[in-house]
Formats: C-alpha cells, sequence, structure tokens
C-alpha cells in the first residue's frame, strides 16, 4: 500500500496509540507501510528498553553492598 | 553517499535503529522531525521516568556527596540519564561537580538533551567546557553536536573554545544551526583561529567552507596563506562544489581570487557559471567579476561565451548585474 493517509487510516491509528498522541498531519499522512514500520519500530525499542532496564537494574543491585541495598533498591523498584 | 538528516539520526538514536531504515520520512520537514522525535521520546521514556523518578526523588533527598558517590558508583549513565533530567537544576547543578568527568561523559551520551535542557544550563559554563573536551577526546562528536544544542550561549562559548581545529571539523557538520552558535563561531578567539588556518590543510579548510556560511568562514581564511586558499578553491570545484566557491569567491582578496581561478581549469570555470546562473547568484557573480585581474577577466569572457544558451540568457536578463559583470557578459555575447 503506497496511498497517503490524508483521511485517517488503521495505519494512522496504530501510529498514535503507538505515540500516545498524534503525529504531526504531515507524518500522518505518509503512506501505510510507512506508518505501520515507525509503530513497529516504537513498539520494539519499548520492549528493548524496557529489557535493558530490568536487566541493568539487576546488575546494579549487585554491586550495591548489603548495608545500602534496602535503599537502593526501594529507589529503583519502589 | 549523503549523510542522514540529523533529524533521522535523532530519531533512530532513541528507537535504537539506523537513520536508514527509517525511509519513508526523508520528505518530511525538519520542524516536523523534530516534534516526531520529541513524541517517541516522551512514550519510549514514560515509563522509565516514573522508576527513575525515585531515583531522583532519593537524589534529592540525601546529601550532595553521597548522593554523588552512590550515583557514579552504582547508577548506570543511561539511569543517571533519566534520573538527571528529573533533578531540580540547583541540586544537578551541585551534583555535577561531585561526580567525575568520565561519569559525567557517560551521562552527557546517554541525556537526552531536550528534556534534560534545565539541567544542562544549570551546570556551570566552565564545568560543561570539562564535560566537552572529555566528549571531544572520545571523539564523541554526534553526542557532542546534540549537546551543543541544549546548552546557552556562554557555556557555548566553553564548548567549542576547547575544540581543537580537528575537533570543529567534525563536529561543526553536525551541529543544528542557531543564533547562539553563528554568535559563537562569528566570535570565535583569534588565536583559536590562527590554529584552525595552520593545522587544517586545504581539503579539510574546504570541508569547513562547506559546513560554515561563508561570511562566517571569512574570518578563518584571511588567516591562510594565499596559496592555500588557491587550494582550498581547488578542493572546492574538484569536488563539484560549484556554488560553494561562488560564495567562497565573495569573502576572499582579489589577490586569493586570482590565485584560485589560475589554478582552476576551464570546466571549472563554466561549473561556477552554471552555479551563478541556477542559484541567480549575481551579487556574487559581480564580486567574482570584479575581484579578477584581465586576465582571469579573459577565461571567463571565453568560458561565458561557450556557455549553454540558457544559462547565459539568465545572465543575460537586464538589470540585475553591477556594470563590470554586465560588460563582461556583454564582450562574451559577441564571442557567440
Amino acid at each position: 500500500m503506497t496511498d497517503t493517509n490524508a483521511d485517517g487510516s488503521v495505519a494512522s491509528r496504530t501510529l498514535a496509540e503507538a505515540l500516545g498522541e498524534d503525529p504531526p498531519a504531515s507524518v500522518g499522512a505518509l503512506p501505510d507501510e510507512v506508518l505501520t514500520r515507525l509503530a513497529g519500530q516504537i513498539e520494539d525499542a519499548s520492549r528493548r528498553q524496557a529489557a535493558a532496564m530490568e536487566a541493568g537494574v539487576k546488575s546494579a543491585l549487585k554491586g550495591v553492598p548489603l548495608p545500602l541495598r534496602g535503599v537502593v533498591r526501594k529507589a529503583l523498584l519502589g | 553517499m549523503t549523510a542522514p538528516r540529523p533529524e533521522l539520526v535523532a530519531i533512530g538514536r532513541v528507537l535504537g535503529i539506523e537513520a536508514d531504515e527509517l525511509h519513508g520520512l526523508d520528505g518530511v520537514s525538519d520542524d516536523d522531525l523534530s516534534v516526531l522525535h520529541g513524541q517517541i521520546a516522551n512514550r519510549l521514556s514514560a515509563d522509565k521516568r516514573r522508576r527513575f523518578a525515585r531515583v531522583a526523588a532519593l537524589a534529592q533527598s540525601i546529601p550532595g556527596p553521597i548522593a554523588g558517590r552512590l550515583a557514579e558508583k552504582f547508577l548506570p549513565p543511561a539511569g543517571g540519564a533519566l534520573a538527571a533530567e528529573l533533578l531540580e537544576p540547583a541540586k544537578a547543578r551541585d551534583l555535577v561537580g561531585r561526580v567525575s568527568l568520565a561519569y559525567l561523559g557517560d551521562l552527557a551520551i546517554a541525556l537526552d538533551p531536550v528534556r534534560a535542557q534545565d539541567v544542562v544550563r544549570a551546570i556551570p559554563a566552565a564545568r560543561v567546557g570539562e564535560v566537552a573536551q572529555e566528549l571531544f577526546s572520545r571523539k564523541e562528536y554526534a553526542a557532542m553536536a546534540r549537546f551543543v544544542g541544549a546548552v546557552e550561549v556562554d557555556a557555548l562559548f566553553a564548548t567549542l573554545g576547547v575544540a581543537t581545529p580537528h575537533d570543529l571539523l567534525a563536529v561543526v557538520p553536525l551541529l543544528t544551526w542557531n543564533d547562539n552558535l553563528d554568535r559563537v563561531i562569528a566570535e570565535l578567539p583569534e588565536d583559536q583561529i590562527q590554529q584552525i588556518a595552520a593545522e587544517l590543510d586545504a581539503g579539510e579548510l574546504a570541508e569547513l567552507a562547506l559546513a560554515l556560511d561563508p561570511h562566517r568562514f571569512g574570518p578563518i581564511v584571511s588567516a591562510v596563506p594565499v596559496g592555500t586558499v588557491a587550494d582550498i578553491a581547488s578542493a572546492l570545484l574538484e569536488s563539484g562544489e560549484y556554488a560553494a566557491m561562488v560564495g567562497f569567491a565573495g569573502i576572499i582578496t582579489h589577490e586569493m581570487l586570482c590565485a584560485a581561478v589560475d589554478q582552476a581549469s576551464d570546466d571549472h570555470l563554466a561549473g561556477v557559471v552554471s552555479a551563478v546562473a541556477s542559484g541567480e547568484m549575481w551579487v556574487e557573480f559581480d564580486h567574482l567579476v570584479e575581484g579578477l585581474d584581465d586576465r582571469g577577466r579573459g577565461r571567463l569572457r571565453t568560458v561565458l561565451g561557450a556557455a549553454p544558451s540558457d544559462a547565459f540568457a539568465r545572465l543575460q536578463a537586464g538589470g540585475r548585474l553591477g556594470a563590470e559583470a554586465t560588460e563582461l557578459v556583454m564582450a562574451a555575447a559577441a564571442l557567440r
């Protein structure tokens, strides 16, 4: 699909959901293929970052001395 | 190969992908890409911000020396950058004096300069200069360019003030131009200008000429020997940068211009004429003609005499050229 999206398609709404808000009009009017790919790239990045952050927190906690670990764990994980 | 647009590079960085994976966005304006970058950054950091808000709250509530030591020892730079975005600027100002430059450099690379702008601007200019030196020493030019966009003018002076000529050559093409940056480049200290003129070769100076507005490159080129200026012109012409050459001709002395044209081939001069006509660079063409000696004008007249009809017609179109350029074009018309 290479048509543009001036009227707001499923792909346009999918991108808006991935962003949490409407993109600039010129972006929303891009072809479905571009919008769908961009929405997927945002979701992929979100998943990768969440996984990396979880791993980073666990790794960081291992390096914290025991007396401080509770404070840091609370700060990072609540 | 054309370098990707900085706005697409910024979006790619946030998404953890290469800019060329964003094909399809090429036609979107810089402003809209910047908005999109902000939206994606907001979306991706929303959950992390909630988590690192607790870290920022912890840093706010414990004494600075302890917070600094804890952060550097236990908080990875990516997390530290997220927490830093949420700090009160005054607390950030205190903490940046308590952690190492190496850690600050890591933070600067990880920071989103738009989100962290208030915090970055709270850092004393001298400390910003030290962070800049750290980033330059690591050759982190893309990170440096992002960081530069977030600082105030006094910190910008400190930042570019510690750049070596080769650092400037690497970072200037990556910068997003604004009034502050224009001012700092316009007010580069004389010793730094002399250093640039002495350390960069003609090819490198030509690259810098392409990255800077001609009138900002003027002070640098005025510190360069005539022979090197001619070599800069040759480098521009050899790479087909004819419009840049026309602009460059506008900032060099007549002696430099004559030396440059002496080294140029007729094909190069034809490229210059074509750039003048297609870019309607009438003022620049006036300056070019006025700066040439008889020999240079003679060569230009010959090239004009053989120029394509459409380009020549544009040059001939009345009233846009000064007296000397008009006279030269009329003399060329007689050759056609």
